[in-house]
């Protein structure tokens, strides 16, 4: 009886872990960015393998908690999609992110291309959209929550 | 804030702008103190700038194919250059990089990330393929999956071999993830 309820405890934890983090095909993103309802998306691909990546997610979690009422913060990791229990789920527990995440289930390469714009692939890479769901920028590298705010602070008003 | 919204502009119009189809001679040290000039190299079929890092584990991930492919193009008339851009690792961390992992090849640093700017790489691993009068005929990844055996596409081994047989290289750009080179005032 015992060793089932630790089981059945064992099942709800793992269960409620891996709907942390959703798989994103191509049609999820298109959703992701048509249907905004009012908010402006802020889009940040990011993988745990990448240092300054991890690096600039405390500054995410900060814009997020702050701008709440007007932006979604949303994060694409391009870890593999078998590596959300092992690699980023206890990074996203570590870091206590509560904005939604997903982990890229496409090709990397159709991932870089569906942005059109001039980008190799160099994460992290951030992509702002509009509550409209038009592309307004795009940012390589680390940014910080000053660079981010810089941009919102203008979209919101 | 006027001048903060300039320059983001400025700096989405430049990312937005032609990518660059060929480039000139350039100087540089290996991690010896050697200095190599591009046009060492210019009776080679084809030259290979591999930007690479020592601290990406992306980059790190490619490193026995980059050996290999070195060791089967290398006697087929093939330069390689390892190129190093990221400020933060030194050429003595390049050199005990290069030891460990079998990095035969040249491996030069690109201190102040100038090279990097010249053919606006932004990536580790990125190549760039050249031919003799420097113009680019292959820019992108070495394969498609950072995964070895998951590899379905060996794009620089394609270039190399179209190359090599007098055609036109067919895919001549792809992408894929890799670390951010870590430049100066960035």
């Amino acid at each position: 009886m015992q060793s089932r309820l630790i089981f059945i405890i064992f099942l709800t934890i793992t269960v409620n872990a891996q709907s942390e983090v959703e798989l994103l095909n191509k049609s999820d993103l298109e959703k992701l960015i048509s249907k905004r309802e009012g908010k402006i998306l802020v889009l940040n691909i990011w993988a745990t393998w990448c240092i300054p990546c991890r690096e600039e997610i405390p500054d995410l979690i900060e814009l997020q908690r702050k701008y709440s009422k007007d932006i979604d913060v949303v994060g694409i990791s391009v870890d593999f999609p078998d590596e959300v229990e092992k690699r980023i789920l206890p990074f996203i527990k570590q870091q206590n992110i509560r904005y939604k995440m997903f982990v890229n289930n496409m090709k990397d390469e159709d991932l870089i291309n569906f942005f059109n714009v001039k980008w190799n692939g160099a994460v992290p890479a951030s992509f702002i959209y509009e509550k409209t769901g038009k592309l307004t920028l795009f940012m390589e590298g680390k940014k910080s929550l000053k660079d981010f705010e810089g941009i919102i602070k203008e979209l919101i008003m | 804030m006027i001048k903060h919204i300039v320059v983001i502009f400025v700096l989405f119009i430049s990312i937005l702008s032609a990518q660059v189809q060929k480039t000139d001679n350039f100087k540089l040290k290996d991690y010896n103190g050697k200095e190599y000039s591009l046009t060492d190299f210019e009776n080679s079929k084809a030259i290979v700038l591999m930007f690479i890092a020592t601290q990406c584990p992306v980059s790190n991930a490619y490193n026995s194919r980059m050996k290999s492919i070195y060791d089967e193009y290398k006697g087929k008339a093939i330069s390689f250059i390892g190129i190093n851009s990221n400020k933060q690792e030194s050429v003595s961390e390049i050199k005990s990089h290069a030891k460990d992992n079998n990095l035969d090849f040249i491996i030069l640093k690109d201190t102040d990330n100038k090279i990097a700017d010249k053919l606006q790489a932004s990536v580790t691993p990125e190549i760039f393929v050249l031919d003799a009068d420097f113009n680019i005929l292959y820019h992108g990844r070495i394969d498609d999956s950072r995964r070895e055996d998951q590899v379905e596409s060996h794009d620089l081994k394609s270039a190399l071999d179209q190359i090599l047989s007098g055609k036109e290289v067919s895919l001549k750009e792809t992408k894929a993830f890799g670390c951010t080179i870590k430049r100066i005032q960035s």
